[in-house]
């Protein structure tokens, strides 16, 4: 007897809807460039830029509103792959990949890639791993599936405490990155601009839960894939007249390498340095560091321990997790996991030519100039603090200017070097804040998706009905936004090392745990939750002391604290597991089921058979 | 179809050694890219420096080949098999 697996409807209309919306927003760019040609004050320009696309993002939030519980924590479980792709890749990238990411590349060089390194692998783990399982598992959350592995609220409970810091730091660091580049077009305090943004957020994905941040997100996608491909290749066609600039930037590099050489914009360098000298300085700082050279900037080791440390903590992000849920059957999650790994691959290799380009601009028009014989567009990003040339102004004769800029909106600067009309500007400015977005509604709905039905209706109303699951859901998604909000005007760190030490705890507290819990029907209660505390309190100690002024630990930066954090966990991790009773046959069959592809979801089971009163309610 | 405890126990032990394979070669990705490039530092591809094309290049290319082949994989040992199984 065949089992009747019922796999949701897929909506026949997104391909023309997400259409409609890609020729929205070209025709909104076009209708700017032509304004812009006929007057249009660039204020107004940058504003309309920038605000209509948010309004685009929150109508379709609105516009999908829902009652339903499925529709709300899991989209409907409906979402076709390539849809899903596009989502999964909006929730690793982000403001902190886009902008930040590319800065560090611009002043670092080549050896900060492995940061692009890291999230590429860390998506293609979590497929390996990960996504078959939390997929058959069918459950809605991180937490959630430690439930449903180990039936425990205990664990339930603890996971869900731990997911909640690491989603907060990373929310706060991309509500910096997109009020600091908000602030060049909307002539408000910063602070102000992150409220906006909160709020912004929150009125995407308030009404319709993962179903309104799955459609905005892919929205944001699009802006975001569209925004940085018209600049860049229009840059290149400029500078080598091909249009593929990933593939094409080859001799830019080159002449960059030289005029470093040239213009003696190496003075500073003086072999590797720490990973907290090359990514924590956020402020206006001048170039020193050669671009192409391998090993100029991190040693071999840590260009090595900032891969491991990324993709492990990217393997396992909450909202990552949660997205995987959201397609009808397995095969769809693989295949979205695939398109995820395209995306955020073609985006990883093109902006490092966002980097080389601008470099190569500053370098060759800028660098070793006389102040008085700068080109426009400098005067014109010096104007909008975008960039600071040192040196005498008001004399002309005192000699040469140094170039500073700001590691997180370096990349802004392209369209203004290249010349290209100011709505380039903000078409860059809009895919950027398109990306912080993206990734910041992920967080705030992860925490708001284990708020309601990890904490409220697991542990502690288990009677509750749908509609008031939905009310803790939405008001956790505003508590969860002001308390980043408020962090993110509190933290005197910069957006890449609140990023890096999220990645670091998530990392460290649920690979080791979920590793160990899908492939091991050893695992135990016990040792998953000592684990998971271990493997939490190791990454935190170790970032607290270190920033107190303790030394580091064999040489590894607070940056890459996963490192030690994920080892000590699993360490505990494997010890109680062979410390405890021998594997149950419920846990081996368990093992065993979620690694068949087919069959309905052990959740969707459980509820059947609870229904039925078989068996207690999940 | 149902399928018998052999047939699962092959599959399961397929499914694995895929997985195994996987993980070695991302492994494998992540360690010999930094190596290999500086062994190869003195060539040039498409004008670029042939060490920095594999590391900003080579590694995601690598990353992305891995993940295609090992959702055909999976998707060829789940079709073989047609996993549904009974309660």
């Amino acid at each position: 007897m065949s089992l009747n697996t019922n796999y949701p409807v897929v909506n026949p209309r997104l391909g023309a809807s997400f259409a409609i919306f890609t020729s929205a927003f070209i025709s909104l760019v076009l209708m700017l460039m032509i304004l812009e040609q006929l007057g249009l004050a660039r204020a107004t320009i940058g504003q309309l830029i920038i605000v209509m696309p948010v309004l685009f993002y929150m109508a379709i939030g609105v516009f999908v509103r829902t009652i339903s519980v499925e529709d709300f924590f899991i989209s409907g479980q409906r979402v076709p792959a390539l849809y899903n792709g596009l989502s999964l890749s909006a929730n690793c990238t982000g403001g902190v990949v886009v902008l930040a990411f590319t800065g560090a590349f611009l002043f670092g060089g080549v050896d900060l890639f492995a940061i692009g390194i890291g999230v590429c692998a860390g998506l293609a783990l979590m497929l390996i791993l990960f996504a078959g399982a939390m997929r058959k598992t069918g459950a809605y959350t991180l937490p959630g599936f430690f439930a449903l592995r180990f039936n425990s609220r205990l664990v339930r409970l603890a996971a869900a405490v731990f997911v909640i810091p690491p989603a907060l730091l990373l929310f706060a660091a991309e509500l910096k990155l997109g009020a600091a580049v908000a602030a060049f077009f909307v002539p408000l305090p910063q602070t102000t601009l992150a409220m906006i943004g909160a709020a912004a957020i929150v009125a995407t994905i308030a009404l319709g839960g993962m179903r309104s941040l799955t459609w905005s997100q892919c929205g944001q996608v699009i802006v975001l894939l569209f925004g940085l491909a018209i600049p860049i290749i229009a840059v290149s066609v400029m500078l080598t007249n091909l249009p593929l600039p990933q593939f094409t930037y080859g001799q830019v590099l080159r002449d960059v390498a030289q005029l470093e050489i040239s213009k003696s914009l190496l003075q500073g360098a003086s072999g590797p340095q720490g990973l907290s000298d090359a990514l924590q300085a956020s402020d206006y700082q001048a170039f020193t560091r050669p671009i192409a050279r391998i090993f100029g900037t991190l040693s071999p080791v840590d260009f090595t321990l900032l891969i491991l440390c990324v993709m492990i903590g990217t393997a396992v992000l909450p909202t990552q997790m949660a997205r995987l849920s959201t397609t009808p059957n397995v095969p769809a999650v693989r295949k979205s996991l695939g398109w995820a790994v395209l995306f955020t691959g073609v985006l990883v290799i093109t902006l490092p030519a966002f980097a080389v380009f601008v470099k190569y601009y500053v370098a060759s028009g800028l660098s070793g100039q006389s102040v008085s014989e700068l080109p426009f567009w400098s005067r014109m990003a010096q104007s909008m603090n975008l960039i600071r040339v040192t040196g005498d102004a008001l004399a002309p004769a005192a000699g040469e200017g140094v170039v500073l800029l700001k590691r997180d909106v370096a990349m802004l600067l392209l369209p203004l070097a290249a010349e290209l009309p100011y709505v380039f500007f903000g078409v860059v400015a809009t895919a950027a804040i398109a990306a912080v977005l993206a990734a910041a509604g992920g967080q705030i709905l992860s925490i708001a998706n284990v708020m309601s039905n990890d904490i409220y209706h697991a542990l502690l109303s288990r009677g509750a009905t749908p509609s008031r699951r939905l009310f803790v859901a939405r008001l956790s998604i505003v508590l969860a936004a002001t308390a980043g909000l408020v962090l993110a005007m509190d933290s005197p760190h910069n957006p890449v090392t609140l990023a890096l030490w999220a990645i670091s705890l998530t990392g460290a507290t649920f690979f080791p745990a979920l590793l160990i819990s899908i492939w091991s029907a050893r695992a135990s209660t016990i040792a998953v939750l000592s684990g998971m505390a271990a493997g939490f309190c190791a990454t935190a100690a170790y970032i607290v002391m270190t920033e107190g002024g303790e030394p580091t630990w064999f040489g590894i930066d607070n940056l890459i604290a996963g490192i030690i954090g994920a080892p000590v966990a699993a360490a505990v991790t494997i010890v109680l597991s062979i410390l405890s009773p021998r594997a149950s046959e419920e846990a081996r069959e368990f093992i065993e089921e979620i690694r068949l592809s087919g069959s309905e979801t052990i959740h969707a089971r459980s509820l059947r058979l609870a229904a039925r009163g078989k068996i207690p309610k999940p | 179809m149902i399928i018998d405890e052999e047939q699962k126990r092959q599959h399961l032990r397929r499914s694995k050694r895929i997985v195994v394979g996987a993980v070695v070669f991302l492994a494998a990705i992540i360690i010999a890219v930094p190596v290999l490039a500086q062994m190869l530092k003195t060539y040039v591809f498409l004008r670029f420096p042939m060490d920095y094309f594999m590391i900003a290049h080579g590694a995601v290319f690598a990353v992305m080949a891995l993940v295609f082949w090992f959702i055909s994989a999976k998707e060829r040992a789940d079709s073989e098999i047609n996993t549904i199984t009974p309660l």
